[in-house]
């Protein structure tokens, strides 16, 4: 228990610094906040990935699952900046937004599960 | 460089939260989802709060980089949101996936937008 709490810690320190860092990379506005969807769309993948084979130990799956992975990508940020796309208007980039994050999000989930899995 | 360190240990407290939470519930015998809808929803309506907040009262921007995007970022988590539903489809549960994922985006949406509007609103009430 005590030992997986530095675990969570470890990969939370890294996983944060990681999403403000492609946040900042990619502050251009150009459809929709492309940061946080670049940040949750690859953190989908990995995290199938990561589930998917069942040859990785626990202690590997709680650092970088919950912990990288966990604090790596948002659920706040992501329907924060929803709510701003549709308080100021922008009803189409908001449609886009949260359409595109949910369906390619749960796919790129069911991808990665897929390919380690089948291996 | 002093805010990449806010981030991250922001994220440090946000992932750690988020992992006791889960804990709680998985020993209050919910399931894996429960403990991550819970935290997101509270995530979504605490990053509102604070956000609004901050537009209110004008705070520094590491304060609200470090509590907004360190410790409420890595609090809620959209990885372990996309992997709960595929282990509910594959585990033949169609309505609690749908039902999970109806509840995340429709919650998360409005409880932004209620904390948000809660502490922007109480500006103009004063």
């Amino acid at each position: 228990m005590v030992n997986q709490i530095w675990l969570v810690g470890l990969g939370g320190f890294f996983g944060a610094i990681l999403r403000y860092f492609f946040n900042q990379y990619f502050s251009t506005f150009i459809l929709f906040p492309l940061g946080t969807f670049l940040v949750n769309m690859t953190g989908s993948f990995f995290i199938g990935l990561l589930l998917g084979s069942d040859w990785i130990s626990s202690s590997i799956r709680i650092l970088v699952g919950t912990g990288f992975l966990g604090a790596y990508t948002t659920f706040s940020t992501f329907n924060f900046e929803l709510f701003m796309l549709k308080k100021n208007g922008r009803d189409f980039q908001f449609f886009l937004y949260i359409v595109s994050s949910y369906i390619l999000g749960i796919f790129l989930a069911y991808l990665g599960y897929s390919i380690t899995s089948l291996l | 460089m002093y805010i990449y360190l806010a981030v991250g240990i922001g994220g440090v407290i946000g992932a750690l939260l988020r992992y006791f939470i889960l804990i709680w519930f998985i020993n209050l015998g919910y399931s894996y989802p429960a403990g991550t809808l819970c935290v997101n929803l509270i995530g979504c309506f605490i990053l509102g709060y604070l956000q609004g907040i901050a537009k209110v009262y004008e705070l520094p921007g590491w304060l609200v980089t470090g509590v907004g995007t360190g410790i409420i970022g890595a609090f809620t988590t959209f990885s372990t949101f996309s992997i709960d539903v595929i282990q509910f489809i594959k585990e033949g549960f169609l309505i609690p996936a749908c039902t999970y994922i109806l509840a995340s985006s429709i919650g998360g949406y409005y409880l932004a937008y209620t904390g948000f509007s809660l502490s922007t609103n109480k500006r103009r009430g004063v």
